[in-house]
């Protein structure tokens, strides 16, 4: 099968199980409402790969050279034969919407990263939401989810990505929302779904921008080539990039529209793992290293999104510093980490683009496997503890839940940065790549070597605040909360196996795929055509020859090192026993800071919300006087009749007066002016 | 009888056979509900059916691109037209009138006439489908909300969807104005005399006077639209003259010599198509005499100077004079429709109105009558006033537009009534069309049209899913409810489509619409008169409406339960949708992902008309400012004159 | 030259009477009626031989019309025979539809005009019906002050006939004191313009003056034309002269009410038309030019009329004071004929109405006025009884309960009175507006009607609210009172008549329009179309 078909086949199979779970539910068979779902992600996992397979062997052969393997799906499931299926989505006068998917090393890998986690989490969900009420509702959302994550990964026209962009976002406010009943998963579902949109208004008139700038294309190889052809103004492309940028910022929980993703782990932990650490809240990273042909041409955006990814890292980490609730601190812990990948995005352009955009790809990918391994073991500490998240009240699993404790541990030491394991080799990517910049970058260079220095520290931050709540959690005397009923006890098979899946991978990917392959993984990332015309565009803007290949440079990976195991030690020091450790007064300050979210929900609140609220409680009023003014104009006839009453008041010889006096008037006039 | 015969009978049909049911009803139903409304279903059923077999006709006469670029004739050019002098013949031929006089100006003579001038194109095919569809979708909601008096109820139902098919279906002014104005008189009724709430005599007084205020100021732009717009005829003969100077012979006008001759006025007319080709030959001709007086002064030798230049002013005064009137003339037709849209700050009638008027009309009032406003604009105000649509059209209400759109979601936002909600909801939305209408490009105006469309089903919708509660419960005051996603999923479930169908997700039927006029907005004719602002505002727009919506569904649909007290009897207790309720829920949203997934039909239906439309408006913008003309001249083939003669009149 | 020595005029005022015999004809059945009346009370007999008379009336005048149509084809050619009767094509077309308001007053009457007054009553209204008949062709000051003094004496006797006590004597009385006054004023203008052209004869007054004011307008003729027109105004209820239309329409008994309403407005608009010279034309030929102040005046007059009929309408709750009002208001509109069809006398080449010259347009609306007005005060003379009183808009009260049909009748004339498409007031309405909005801008008033049609389509909009809050009370609130089986045939026919007729003009108004555009001077027509 061509890779098309076998993208094709992925989107029906997702499809079909979409539709299918639904169908189960009606025909009593509830219990079985995972199968579809995960058959569907299994058998996408393995089309996935064979698609990966075909696209590494016979490479991104596209119609023209060096452009993309653009293939115009002639329409789903039947591409085999001439069966005419629609490949317009609308189309009117010059905004020509079609059905085309792009497929190349930077699409299969996504691809074959959300549905290979995708498979493992829907895995330990049939296990984590055994016996929820809403069960074949969680996996008509879940699979409807991993369908439009696919669609807008495979997309290559930007209404078609937008459609998976905005599908992802409801799945994800159905799933966060899931207990409907419960008003703190309503509020988070909420305000996830307004905030992402909040981003969208930008992403969609960054659509449009580049749509009345690119020729009137809507696919995304041709806008490129178009603007490649006819050279854009900086300030309309820089503007077009920004406003993918706030689309971005949105979906993947940047500064300053983040705060909705600590609130969305009201939703099943699964959801968490999958939808808010391993993929959707990647989609802005994907899109910019998609559009990274744009991006390079504009270096002061380009640094714009290096500071934003810097300055998120650094405040995610250090909200994360003092938070009790586990799953939270996990969740800051995603901001901070797309933060780094925004951070290694940023650089290109000022480095080879290449290398930047595959470096953040690949934190993304490694990423993927140890942060839903995390999410999944707070899910199976969960399980065991009776719905109870905060570390306050339990400790010292490390006996009651083996399996769970080795696997989070995996996972924290990945996610630290320790050295050999998944998460090192990303980060080292993502630091060389800004060290690179800070260093010999070709525009904004002290600002790189700023953002290079935050990055160490939230490394250390990092470490810290993972393997605190590893110690409160499962280090120390044992306490379980009495939710937790008497028999607190490790999870079944069925969630164990994909934690120990992951955690293979959290230990063994990372160094599978870069080093122990003489960096393939950015060698086949590089083969992207975009990121080769990105390449291009550097080359000629700079008159410099592109870098072939990310190289380990030992000084930054030592740095790196240093950062994490300080991190760790210090958090080894402080909470070892399992326990809430005092401060010292000094602290105090920043640790309330810490421990508040920096108030930056209420900040918000005071700054947006409440002023909206009150401009819309203000309009309603105003609405009255609208209408006041209506009536106003309708009494003007009454008061003009009150005036004139008068006149008529049944007297006579006052008719008859009044009859003179018309009279003489016209006469006076006319005898005062004849003729005009 | 050819497909054409066929097709004005069967529009004739579609057009009166309400008119029919609603005799049948008022006589056979009276005292009688339950067959009452049988009857009305049945027969709004029937006309659905009808309605659709005629469409298909329909569609099966139109092919997408039959017109190619060049020969575009600027015409409505409606099928199915009863009365036809061309059809009778069986020939091909279009003479944009009938035999069917209504009344003549002038008796005994082939002079002006009003005619009964209906049938179909493009750009009413898709309204005429959505009322038949909404009104059959009325009936069913009515179904057990209406039990006083049903039959004079169903009555006026069926009258007001004649009224509101006849002015979708009208191509003669005065005939639309006449239908237009007609929907008020069963409004009224179904205000006051059904209406839910207390102030209902006062809502219904305030609909009809608000919206006939604006409409006679309508009637005189008609009147004076007409006028000023007589058939052109030939400097000596009385033939028509269409002969516009072409888009080259514009741009050297000031080379030619010899002074213009412009045609004749000659008698006027009220048919819709040849009026439209009228102002378009008019404003050329204006336009082409100020170029040519212009040139001539600049070759005149000394001793004509003076001759050349008292020309010129004389017919820059002329041009003047003429867009003048046209400015005045766009205020008075854009008043009706203002009224009727609404757009904010016309808009005070409508709260009162959707708040009591039965929850069956007022999605009558959300779907369908408020197209008849932006049906107007389409049909009316741009083809018969372009050059001040140009002027004025996105900068005066395109900005009314873009702060309606803010403001009434601000307004949404901060009503507890759920109806008010949806109401201002709609206003919101409609903001956007107006916006839309008003980028007059190919895009704009298709996504406008489509989004008529849209926006009749998923406003309509949502007022039939509020009948569901108010139904069950006596309010629907949006404190007294909380949770009802425990008691109710179905309804939820359909409840979340219809509001995502609203904010305008990808795959639901909004979506398409609206991004289709964000890209008329990203023209860079209009982004040169109105900035991207409107564009911005109305991108935000869509975010404000999730605003709104998702508090709402997050307040009614989730948390703990909460309901008010239900009404009837204590033990009754209130089921989930039933299946008569689901029937018209389950199709609106199922049409609203259909039309999301799959709009490209509707679009193929409207292109042509709509080309129509925008290459008018495109000949506006070329007079206008030349150096538009100059830029698309390279890009574009140059734009055909007109140059059709008017088949003659039969005796 | 004088003009007694000419032959041919003593044949005109020898031969006048055949002119006139369908009017003749209903005087003497009223005379006999006066001295029948006296002999016996049977209403049967009287009813009869009124309703004779009419249908007689309406025999002649249709076996007369060929003849007066030569006859007046004639006349126009030879500009020179002055007759003091003038059997213009509109007279011919005001005839048959006085003729068709007399039958329908007199059905509306049957309730009203008891045994012991019926003889009187229906032999005044025969004479009113005459005297309006006559006004329309009258072509002589003597001749038209005659006509409508057959209009006014009648009216006095019908107002004090029913003794309805004070409120009805008080009507009389006002009715009588201002009629007379505004006799006097318009008689005083008459007496200047024979002073000023040395003729009682319509049409050599017309051609004198229209000669005159080409070179340079005499102030006296205008004065003399503000005179007519003031004195006029009134039985047109023309601002200020409308003062007493709410009172006596209050007081004065219904039936003779919807007379008032209708006859001295269709010979206070005929009057107008015939002393301006646009019945007959030629149309851009006329006696006051706009380079005068009469087309502004009647500017003035249009506007006030409709402005303060219906801002003052708003405020009653009296129906026939509502009802005076919308009549002042319609007048308004119907001066809208006027100011058109003066916007044309003017001397100016070429210039010519297109297609609504503006007489056409007053007819159009005076049948549809007729019909609707007639309409509603059928309904209202049909519902008034002695024990249930039919006077304020609460009586009304949900009618639609007790009276159906009659409430559907009502809804059709008050829905013609607003002006919604469909009715006789819509069709009206829309050909006064084009032709206004149609007079040319190139004469002294500018944009000036323009102006006007709009502020006549806001006036519309004020008229609708009253109306419309008729329309609230009867469909919309419930009945105050039992409902009772209402009788008298007569008003139910009367209504029933109007109801259709209001309909049928509204729905296809070629029926009337094509007969208006006969009787009425010819427009320039744009070219028409020729077969290429």
């Amino acid at each position: 099968m061509s890779s098309t078909a076998l993208a094709v086949s992925v989107l029906a199979l997702l499809l079909a199980a979409t539709l299918l779970t639904p169908l189960l539910a009606k025909l009593r068979l509830r219990r079985y409402a995972h199968l579809p779902a995960v058959l569907a992600f299994g058998t996408s996992a393995v089309l996935a790969m064979l698609m990966l397979n075909d696209v590494y062997v016979n490479g991104p052969a596209g119609p023209t050279p060096g452009l993309s393997l653009h293939v115009s799906a002639d329409f789903p499931w039947i591409s085999f034969h001439e069966t005419k299926l629609p490949t317009t989505w609308f189309s009117a006068g010059l905004l020509n919407v079609t059905f085309s998917l792009g497929i190349d090393p930077l699409s299969a890998i996504m691809l074959a990263t959300v549905t290979f986690v995708a498979t493992w989490i829907a895995i330990f969900s049939a296990g984590y939401m055994h016996g929820e009420e809403g069960y074949a509702r969680y996996f008509t959302i879940m699979s409807l989810f991993v369908l439009c994550m696919c669609l807008l990964v495979l997309a290559n026209n930007f209404f078609l990505l937008l459609a998976g962009w905005e599908g992802v976002g409801l799945c994800s406010y159905l799933l966060v929302g899931y207990y409907y009943a419960k008003p703190s998963a309503a509020a988070a579902a909420r305000k996830a779904f307004l905030m992402t949109r909040l981003g969208d208004v930008g992403f969609v008139l960054g659509i449009f921008l580049l749509w009345s700038v690119g020729g009137h294309h809507t696919d995304l190889t041709q806008i490129f080539a178009h603007i490649q052809a006819h050279p854009v103004n900086d300030f309309t492309l820089g503007l077009a990039c920004l406003l993918l940028f706030c689309g971005a910022v949105g979906k993947s929980a940047q500064l300053p529209l983040y705060v909705w993703l600590p609130d969305a782990m009201e939703g099943p932990t699964p959801v968490s793992a999958l939808i808010h650490a391993a993929t959707m809240v990647t989609a802005g990273v994907y899109l910019l290293a998609r559009c990274s042909p744009l991006f390079v041409q504009v270096p002061s955006v380009q640094a714009y999104v290096a500071i934003t990814g810097g300055a998120t890292a650094l405040l995610a980490a250090f909200i994360a510093l003092t938070q009790t609730d586990l799953k939270r601190v996990l969740a800051y812990s995603t901001v901070s980490q797309l933060g780094y990948m925004f951070m290694a995005l940023g650089t290109a352009g000022a480095v080879t683009p290449s290398i930047a955009v595959a470096a953040a790809i690949f934190h993304l990918f490694t990423h993927a496997f140890f942060k839903a391994l995390l999410f999944l073991g707070s899910g199976s500490v969960m399980h065991a503890m009776g719905n109870v998240i905060d570390m306050r009240r339990f400790g010292g699993l490390r006996t009651v839940l083996p399996v769970t404790h080795a696997t989070f541990l995996i996972g924290c030491a990945a996610l630290a940065g320790l050295p050999l394991l998944s998460g090192f080799w990303s980060k080292d990517q993502i630091l060389d790549a800004l060290d690179h910049a800070g260093e010999h970058g070709l525009t904004h260079r002290e600002l790189y070597l700023g953002v290079f220095g935050v990055a160490v520290l939230t490394a250390g931050m990092t470490a810290f605040y993972t393997f605190r709540a590893y110690f409160l959690t499962f280090w120390g005397e044992t306490r379980i909360p009495e939710e937790a009923g008497h028999h607190a006890h490790e999870s079944p098979r069925i969630m164990c196996v994909p934690l120990i899946v992951l955690a293979v991978g959290a230990l063994f990917v990372g160094a599978l795929v870069e080093p122990l392959t003489h960096h393939g993984f950015s060698k086949f990332l590089s083969a992207t055509p975009a990121i080769q015309q990105a390449n291009k565009t550097y080359e000629r803007e700079h008159n410099v020859r592109s870098q072939s290949q990310p190289h380990f440079n030992w000084l930054i990976a030592g740095l790196g090192t240093a950062a994490a195991v300080g991190g760790l030690g210090l958090a080894f020091a402080m909470y070892r026993k399992g326990q809430l450790a005092q401060l010292p007064a000094a602290a105090k300050p920043l640790h309330a800071m810490s421990l508040n979210k920096g108030y930056v929900d209420e900040i918000y609140h005071g700054l947006v919300v409440k002023p909206a609220e009150i401009a819309a409680t203000g309009s309603r009023q105003f609405d009255g006087l609208v209408d006041a003014v209506a009536r106003l104009v309708s009494y003007a006839p009454r008061m003009l009749a009150a005036l004139l009453r008068p006149l008529q008041n049944g007297l006579v010889q006052f008719y008859a007066l009044g009859m003179v006096l018309g009279l003489t008037a016209v006469v006076l006039v006319i005898v005062f002016k004849v003729s005009r | 009888m050819n497909l054409n015969t066929v097709l004005g009978l069967l529009l004739l049909v579609v057009l009166l056979a309400p008119l029919a049911a609603a005799a049948l009803i008022a006589i056979g139903g009276r005292g009688r509900p339950g067959l009452t409304r049988r009857l009305a279903v049945y027969a709004s059923a029937l006309h659905l059916v009808l309605t659709i077999g005629m469409i298909a006709l329909y569609s099966g006469f139109v092919t997408p691109d039959a017109q190619s670029e060049q020969n575009l004739s600027l015409n409505f050019q409606p099928k199915a037209v009863p009365g036809d002098p061309g059809a009778t013949n069986g020939a091909e031929t279009f003479t944009y009138s009938t035999s069917w006089k209504l009344v003549s100006l002038t008796p005994g003579e082939t002079g002006p006439a009003v005619h009964f001038y209906v049938g179909l194109d493009g750009l009413n095919v898709l309204l005429v489908a959505l009322t038949s569809l909404m009104f059959f979708f009325a009936v069913l909601v009515s179904w057990d909300t209406v039990r006083e008096r049903a039959a004079a109820y169903y009555g006026w139902l069926f009258v007001l969807q004649t009224a509101v098919t006849g002015a979708f279906v009208s191509f003669d002014v005065l005939l639309f104005y006449v239908f237009f104005e007609l929907t008020l008189i069963p409004a009224f009724f179904l205000i006051g005399q059904w209406g839910t709430g207390s102030a209902r005599r006062d809502a219904a007084r305030k609909f009809v006077l608000y919206t006939l205020f604006g409409s006679l100021f309508t009637l005189v732009g008609i009147i004076g639209v007409v006028l000023t717009n007589p058939i052109p005829l030939h400097p000596t003969s009385n033939q028509p003259f269409y002969y516009e100077p072409t888009h080259q012979a514009m741009a050297h006008a000031r080379d030619q010599d010899g002074p213009y001759v412009p045609g004749r006025a000659g008698p006027i007319t009220f048919s819709i198509p040849v009026l439209m080709k009228n102002v378009s030959m008019w404003d050329s001709m204006s336009h082409y005499s100020v170029l040519q007086a212009e040139g001539r002064l600049a070759k005149a030798t000394p001793n004509l100077r003076a001759d050349r230049e008292r020309e010129l002013a004389d017919v820059r005064e002329k041009q003047r004079e003429r867009s003048t009137t046209q400015f005045w003339l766009f205020l008075a037709l854009m008043a009706g429709f203002a009224v009727k849209i609404p757009i904010v700050p016309f808009h005070t009638w409508l709260p009162a109105t959707y708040s009591e008027a039965p929850l069956a009309v007022t999605m009558i009032f959300s779907a369908v009558l408020a197209k008849l406003g932006t049906f107007g604009i389409l049909r009316i105000v741009i083809p018969l006033v372009p050059e001040a649509c140009v002027q004025y059209g996105l900068p005066w209400f395109g900005t009314l537009g873009a702060i309606g759109i803010v403001y009434a979601a601000f307004c949404a936002f901060a009503q507890r009534d759920l109806r008010l909600l949806a109401a201002y909801s709609s206003v919101s939305h409609l903001g956007f069309l107006v916006i839309g209408l008003f980028a007059m490009t190919p895009e704009g105006l298709s996504g406008a049209l489509l989004h008529m469309v849209n926006h009749g089903l998923t406003a309509g919708a949502v007022f039939a899913l509020l009948s569901f509660l108010a139904r069950r419960y006596r309010t629907l005051d949006a404190n007294q409810y909380g949770g009802l996603w425990a008691k109710y999923p179905v309804f939820t479930f359909l409840m979340i489509v219809i509001v995502l169908a609203n904010v305008g997700l990808p795959g639901l039927n909004n979506f398409v619409s609206e991004m289709l006029m964000l890209g008329g907005l990203f023209d860079p004719r209009n982004v040169k008169i109105a900035g991207w602002g409107l564009a911005l505002v109305a991108a935000f727009g869509v975010m404000l409406s999730s605003w709104y919506l998702f508090t709402m569904l997050k307040r009614v649909f989730f948390g703990p339960l909460i309901e008010p007290p239900t009404v009837g009897e204590a033990d009754a207790r209130p089921k989930d949708v039933t299946g008569r309720e689901f029937v018209p829920l389950a199709a609106l949203a199922a049409l609203c992902l259909t039309l999301g997934l799959f709009p490209q039909p509707l679009l193929d239906v409207v292109s042509t008309d709509v080309r129509r439309v925008s290459e008018l408006v495109n000949r506006a913008r070329y007079r206008l400012d030349p150096s538009i003309a100059a830029a698309e001249a390279e890009n574009k083939p140059p734009v055909q004159p007109i140059r059709i003669a008017l088949p003659a009149p039969k005796r | 030259m004088n003009p007694l020595l000419d032959g041919t005029r003593i044949e005109a005022l020898t031969g006048v009477f055949k002119l006139v015999v369908p009017e003749i004809a209903l005087v003497g059945v009223a005379c006999v009626l006066f001295v029948l009346g006296l002999f016996t009370s049977s209403r049967f007999l009287h009813t009869s031989l009124a309703v004779l008379g009419l249908a007689g009336a309406f025999a002649v005048a249709l076996v007369a019309q060929p003849w007066e149509t030569t006859l007046y084809d004639g006349l126009k050619a030879n500009t020179e025979a002055y007759y003091p009767i003038l059997p213009s094509a509109a007279a011919t077309l005001i005839r048959y539809l006085t003729l068709a308001a007399g039958l329908v007053l007199m059905l509306l009457s049957t309730k009203e005009a008891t045994r012991e007054i019926a003889a009187d009553y229906l032999a005044c209204l025969l004479i009113a019906v005459a005297g309006t008949s006559l006004v329309a062709r009258a072509n002589d000051l003597v001749t038209l002050y005659l006509a409508l003094e057959m209009i006014s004496v009648p009216t006095y006797v019908l107002l004090y006939l029913p003794h309805r006590g004070k409120p009805g004597q008080e009507a009389a009385v006002k009715y009588f004191v201002l009629s007379i006054l505004s006799s006097a004023v318009t008689l005083f203008g008459f007496s200047y313009l024979f002073g000023l052209t040395g003729s009682t004869n319509l049409s050599a007054i017309n051609a004198v003056l229209t000669a005159a004011n080409k070179e340079a307008i005499s102030p006296l003729a205008v004065l003399a034309m503000v005179l007519v027109v003031a004195g006029l105004g009134f039985r047109i209820t023309a601002v200020p002269f409308h003062y007493y239309a709410p009172d006596v329409y209050q007081g004065g008994p219904t039936a003779v009410v919807a007379q008032l309403s209708v006859l001295p407005k269709v010979a206070g608009f005929l009057a107008l038309a015939r002393l301006l010279g646009i019945v007959s034309g030629p149309l851009n030929d006329l006696p006051f030019p706009t380079s005068t102040q009469v087309p502004l005046l009647l500017w003035v007059l249009a506007a006030a009329t409709m402005t303060l009929g219906n801002v003052m309408a708003l405020m009653q709750d009296n129906l026939k004071r509502i009802l005076a009002y919308s009549g002042v208001a319609h007048a308004g509109y119907m001066l809208l004929g006027l100011v058109t069809a003066s916007a044309y006398a003017t001397p100016t080449e070429g210039l010519l109405p297109r297609y609504v010259s503006g007489f056409d347009g007053l007819i159009f609306y005076l049948v549809g006025y007729a019909l609707m007005t007639l309409g509603t005060f059928a309904i209202l003379a049909y519902l008034n009884s002695a024990d249930q009183p039919t006077e304020s808009v609460d009586d009304l009260a949900g009618l639609h309960q007790t009276n159906p049909f009659a409430a559907a009748m009502l809804f059709v004339a008050l829905l013609s009175l607003i002006g919604i498409p469909l009715t006789a007031g819509f069709t009206g309405k829309l050909f006064l507006f084009l032709g206004l909005y149609d007079s040319p801008t190139v004469t002294g008033m500018g944009n000036a009607y323009k102006t006007l049609t709009v502020i006549a389509a806001i006036n519309a909009a004020i008229g609708a609210v009253y109306y419309l809050r008729l329309l609230g009370v009867i469909y919309l609130r419930s009945p105050l009172r039992p409902a009772v089986r209402h009788r008298g045939k007569g008003p139910m026919l009367a209504a029933v008549l109007c109801t259709v007729g209001t309909l049928v003009v509204g729905i296809y108004p070629s029926i009337v329009w094509d007969l208006v555009k006969k009787a009425t001077p010819a427009t320039a027509h744009s070219p028409a179309l020729v077969a290429k």
